[in-house]
């Protein structure tokens, strides 16, 4: 029974909308077909046990959980083992990554991230330690070191860490924990933003593909936090990361042994091959000349100080030079060579040359 | 509404069962196509509406996600979501021609002057806030009771009512006066 509106005029205006035209049935049958096919292959990628997909041991994923789990049980048994284990964890906390007590340091972390498990105590240790990993990039530079990939790589699979957990929390926390999340990616962003200041032409490039990262990250949470949409738009966006293949900012691609990583089956449904054939497999739309990570040569060194290079995926995909030349994947804009950034819609477009 | 019998289909949704997904398009996909179509004026994109909403249930559901109940207010908050983000988008507001087509309801009006109250009508409802548009659609228009809308707003009834009473002011001041100025 619908509430009649008193107002007989604002009336006539309800009723003019309230008819709608008949639906199209060719158009219905399209949808439900769609619909049916989509949940075919969902299918397909969901294991008949939920807890079994959280049992698996993998580098990356949303199985980190139980490989921290695994790694963490071993650490255990090796401290028990030589004796005076804690001591030595105790005086790795201050380690710096060129330091030699450093991989004890990552250890303990991962030892108490395994503690705590997928809890929002987990997320908040997750971002403790990315705070960290920014604090050990602001070292490396004030140190004129090189900042080591590894700990760029570990900074953005903690604030991943974070934001998975912030976006499984109930619907009561999920907000509150996807806020903080932001607000510490915002502090990073801060952080890199400092230091891109002064950093020479390789540190730049890192910095600034860092930065694209975590601001990948940061445009889903200026959403509303409230939606749970946009609550599995994150763990499907983390969920792509974890799914491809580590590209240093050279442009090379690492594979990590994840079976599904390899196979780089992208939107448009190219099947790139970036399994270490050399033999570019790449059939889809884009396949030819699209500037994408992993494809590349690498950048070159001595940017041109007046270079004005994307710092967004789509001014990458725009400035691109879209011929495909050389397989080149690192898009040049004007002349300049930049550094490219990792954009994960383009994970379809990789031609494998390693 | 939640019973025994929705619980179960729910579990067999998160299951991916086929008859059951089937059951829930056939039995939500044309009331959420004429809520969309309703609220955007358009069958096309009314039904891209519906197609982008189950799949979105799609992917709450591979994600573990998904409603634990009422999956009719859990499906009309999507279909929400998706048309305020398309108005966020500043989608170009436009009924196609063969639109028009639609019927008078009775054979004492005008089609034209018809035509124009529901283009009017359209644009206004763009012009609400989303949760004001969502709480006079799903009541006014939808005929749901305030406890069920207030379901799918995630808002108390309380909340939902004032929504729909400053609504109904804003349609009132946009429609109607500029009515009897014109």
């Amino acid at each position: 029974m619908k509430e009649p509106i008193r107002d007989p005029k604002l009336e006539q205006f309800f009723r003019a909308v309230n008819a709608v035209p008949a639906r199209n049935p060719a158009r219905m049958e399209e949808g439900k077909k769609a619909f049916m096919e989509e949940a075919r292959l969902g299918k397909a990628s969901v294991s008949e046990m939920p807890g079994s997909r959280l049992n698996q041991c993998t580098t990356f994923g949303k199985e980190r959980i139980a490989m921290w789990k695994i790694a963490g049980a071993l650490m255990i048994a090796i401290s028990v083992l030589l004796g005076g284990g804690g001591a030595v964890v105790v005086g790795a906390q201050e380690a710096m990554p060129e330091e030699a007590l450093y991989p004890v340091k990552t250890w303990s972390e991962d030892v108490r991230l395994w503690a705590e498990g997928d809890s929002l105590a987990g997320m908040d240790l997750a971002l403790q330690f990315a705070d960290r990993r920014a604090a050990e990039i602001v070292h490396a530079m004030d140190a004129d070191l090189t900042v080591k990939d590894a700990v760029i790589a570990r900074l953005m699979e903690e604030d991943d860490l974070a934001l998975s957990i912030a976006a499984q929390a109930g619907d009561a926390d999920a907000p509150a924990a996807l806020d903080k999340v932001r607000t510490r990616l915002e502090e990073h962003v801060r952080v890199l933003d400092y230091l891109q200041a002064g950093a020479g032409p390789d540190e730049s490039a890192l910095l600034l593909q860092t930065r694209q990262e975590i601001r990948q990250r940061l445009e889903l949470l200026n959403g509303d936090l409230r939606d749970p949409q946009l609550r599995v738009r994150i763990l499907e966006q983390v969920q792509d990361r974890e799914n491809r293949p580590e590209v240093t900012p050279a442009g090379q691609t690492n594979q990590n042994g994840n079976e599904d990583a390899g196979q780089g089956a992208g939107p448009d449904s190219a099947q790139g091959s970036g399994g270490g054939s050399d033999t570019p497999q790449g059939a889809g739309p884009q396949a030819e000349g699209t500037p994408a990570p992993g494809g590349g040569n690498g950048q070159g060194s001595g940017q041109d100080p007046d270079c004005v290079c994307p710092t967004t995926c789509e001014e990458q995909r725009a400035g691109g030079d879209g011929n495909g030349a050389g397989g080149n994947s690192t898009p040049t804009v004007e002349g300049c060579v930049c550094p490219t950034l990792v954009c994960t819609q383009q994970k379809g477009n990789r031609t494998g040359n390693p | 509404m939640e019973n025994p019998k929705e619980r179960i289909l729910l579990g067999k949704l998160r299951e991916f069962d086929t008859a059951a997904l089937e059951t829930v398009y056939d039995r939500y996909s044309p009331g959420l196509y004429a809520y969309a179509c309703r609220v955007l004026g358009d069958p096309a994109s009314a039904e891209d509406c519906v197609s982008e909403t189950f799949s979105r249930l799609l992917k709450a559901l591979r994600f573990g996600q998904g409603p634990r109940d009422h999956l009719q207010a859990y499906l009309y908050r999507i279909a929400h979501n998706w048309i305020t983000d398309l108005f966020r988008r500043g989608a170009p507001f436009e009924i196609p021609l063969e639109e028009e087509t639609v019927s008078l309801p009775d054979t004492t009006g005008d089609q034209a002057e018809w035509n124009i109250r529901r283009r009017q009508m359209h644009a206004a409802l763009r012009r609400l806030t989303a949760e004001q548009r969502q709480a006079i659609v799903l009541r006014y228009l939808e005929g749901w009771d305030n406890e069920e809308a207030a379901r799918a707003m995630e808002r108390p009834v309380g909340a939902v009512k004032a929504l729909q009473q400053r609504g109904i002011a804003a349609l009132r001041r946009m429609l109607v006066r500029e009515e009897d100025v014109s």
